[in-house]
């Protein structure tokens, strides 16, 4: 039996030391987060960047990490407000907890390589599709019960499963701890300041670097109008911070999530899977299949891959013979643009082989405004697009690629030039 | 079947199309992602995926849409100072009347819907739109067909919106029904 109030500290090559109370360690230790280890947080986006084989085992502990140091600033700098939704010390240090364990979670639902297979997951009765969120409040509501209610650390707090699935899903379960949803997933939630930082590093790219630090010292929960909720945002000092997490998250798109190989390999990726499925999907997250769901890893794949049964796509990734990008519009492409795209789609007919649209894509740059507290008598509230001119002139990312196989790539772009070359005649 | 370009304009479409058809031929931003709410929740086709909120049902989705919609100049945006917060004014833009009649053909059985929605939401508060939505988005949750009653609703509604005591939120629960937007009982 181990001590219940023994202290942990895990290394982590972002934020030194993690650490991380008995409770925690227990959950890290159950099988199903266990399985982080093997799933990949880019996918194969090291056959670009060669270091980017890290995983969202250390994501998660990060996020957590970081969810823990912007609640206690929010807690230390927010205490009007926080007491306007009914918060008193005690109910802040149980959902400190809350919090904590919440980020620590809320990636145990990941497919196969992440975001990248998360087309396969399966449909709703209504139609739409389960997402990874959907997964790991199912894998918590299974796997974690009881190890999140019955340590001896949530005597005081008489915290369940379900208080982590409420705010991790975003339900009104959850009550007034739905304010701290935003932490996990919002404008400056710990996930993305994670993910950026981390991704960064293991990249080896410089674009998803930006002043955290300044940013956990400068947040703050901000009033709305009369009636309305509060939100996240920052105090004046903070706005440059916060212009360079935007930036960060714009840099970041263009040059890694949404590098053009990249995508290609997610495609092979998902049509891989889809051979290797059965039905061609994952299955759902009821209680009768969340094993099965769990025991599909990376490992799992990649090991029908060096058995040379992942079909032809599976043969593509393992020879690195992606399909080649051979067209794509502007990041933030006109009506005349898509005009121009769908004329060349049309050129290139049957050699295209894949499609690919930063509108779908999992990562988003997403929108830019955060509300920024002014340094003045009256606390004005600005957005950030009030302070910094490249925030007020972002464009949305809807670029889209074209790709064909790699022996066809001379053909497409002869059979594209005329249409290419009428365009450039014309401006 | 629809182009590329048509898919990708269509919600950007909608926005404006609903920014033209207001009273005032403005939307306040808060405005604009409760009305898409409700229109997703009346059944028009949107593909967004609400989640609750302290300020009520959300999707960046809506915001992205918007930054689309102001880039290929359907709509402008300004924002507009209150004494000690702000908000977002959203206008038709210079290439409103530009965009092609396709881009709305799949609005066509909606059209009830949308007049509908402007006509009982768009003049409202931001705080009343994020009440509003917030007890739709909690009866919806519940999945109650009736078998719950606005009692059950009211403490999970006060839990997250607490700004707002139980009379407040009960008026407000029975206007929702008189709108047949809620599926409670009285």
């Amino acid at each position: 039996m181990s001590d219940a109030h023994r202290t942990y500290e895990i290394r982590c090559p972002i934020h030194g030391f993690i650490p991380v109370n008995d409770w925690e360690w227990e959950i890290i230790s159950q099988p199903a987060f266990q399985r982080l280890r093997r799933i990949r947080q880019l996918a194969w986006t090291d056959l670009v960047y060669p270091g980017a084989m890290h995983t969202r085992f250390e994501h998660s502990l990060g996020v957590m990490h970081v969810a823990s140091q912007l609640y206690d600033g929010i807690a230390a700098r927010s205490r009007e407000v926080l007491k306007e939704l009914g918060y008193n010390d005690d109910g802040l240090q149980r959902d400190r907890a809350l919090v904590r364990l919440t980020a620590l979670l809320h990636d145990v639902g990941h497919a196969p390589f992440s975001h990248a297979s998360e087309d396969l997951l399966p449909a709703r009765a209504d139609g739409t599709s389960y997402s990874h969120e959907d997964y790991s409040a199912a894998i918590i509501r299974r796997q974690f019960a009881e190890v999140i209610a019955n340590h001896p650390l949530n005597l005081n707090y008489g915290l369940k499963a379900a208080n982590i699935t409420s705010l991790l899903e975003g339900t009104s379960e959850a009550r007034n701890t739905i304010f701290w949803r935003e932490l996990i997933n919002g404008q400056i939630d710990a996930d993305r300041i994670d993910y950026l930082l981390r991704d960064s590093h293991h990249a080896g790219v410089d674009y998803g670097r930006f002043d955290w630090q300044r940013l956990r010292h400068t947040v703050v929960a901000v009033r709305g109008g009369p009636g309305e909720g509060p939100r996240l945002g920052i105090s004046e000092g903070g706005w440059h911070a916060a212009e360079a997490l935007v930036l960060a998250r714009y840099f970041m798109f263009t040059q890694v999530y949404f590098h053009k190989t990249r995508v290609a390999c997610d495609h092979h990726l998902r049509h891989t899977l889809h051979d290797l499925l059965s039905d061609g999907k994952f299955p759902p997250p009821n209680d009768a299949r969340l094993e099965e769901y769990l025991a599909w890893d990376d490992w799992r794949v990649l090991g029908r891959l060096a058995e040379g049964k992942a079909g032809e796509h599976g043969i593509r990734l393992a020879q690195r013979d992606h399909y080649r990008e051979v067209y794509h519009t502007p990041e933030s492409p006109g009506a005349k643009d898509l005009r121009l795209f769908e004329r060349v789609r049309e050129k290139l007919g049957d050699l295209v082989k894949a499609e690919e649209s930063a509108k779908k894509s999992w990562y988003k740059v997403g929108p830019a405004d955060i509300p920024v507290v002014a340094d003045n008598a009256r606390c004005d509230v600005l957005p950030l697009s009030r302070f910094s001119t490249f925030v007020a002139k972002m464009k949305p990312v809807g670029k889209v690629m074209l790709y064909c196989r790699r022996e066809d790539k001379d053909e497409a772009l002869s059979r594209m030039e005329g249409v290419l070359s009428k365009r450039r005649s014309a401006q | 079947m629809s182009s590329y370009r048509e898919t990708m304009l269509r919600r950007p479409a909608l926005i404006a199309k609903l920014v033209w058809q207001s009273p005032e031929q403005k939307l306040g931003r808060t405005a604009l992602m409760k009305l898409m709410y409700i229109l997703q929740v009346r059944g028009v086709p949107l593909g967004y995926w609400f989640r609750l909120y302290s300020y009520g049902p959300f999707d960046a989705e809506v915001l992205n849409d918007l930054d689309v919609a102001k880039s290929i100049r359907a709509v402008t945006e300004r924002t507009v100072q209150y004494p000690t917060s702000y908000g977002f004014e959203i206008e038709p833009g210079a290439k409103f009347d530009k965009l092609e009649p396709a881009l709305f053909e799949w609005l066509e059985p909606h059209e009830e819907s949308i007049t509908w929605a402007l006509a009982n939401f768009a003049n409202r508060t931001a705080a009343e739109l994020e009440l509003l939505s917030t007890i739709v988005y909690v009866d919806r949750e519940r999945g109650s067909n009736g078998r719950a009653e606005i009692d059950d609703l009211l403490p999970l509604v006060h839990g997250v919106k607490p700004q707002f005591n139980e009379d407040r939120i009960r008026q407000a629960c029975r206007e929702l029904q008189e709108l047949r937007l809620l599926s409670c009982s009285a």
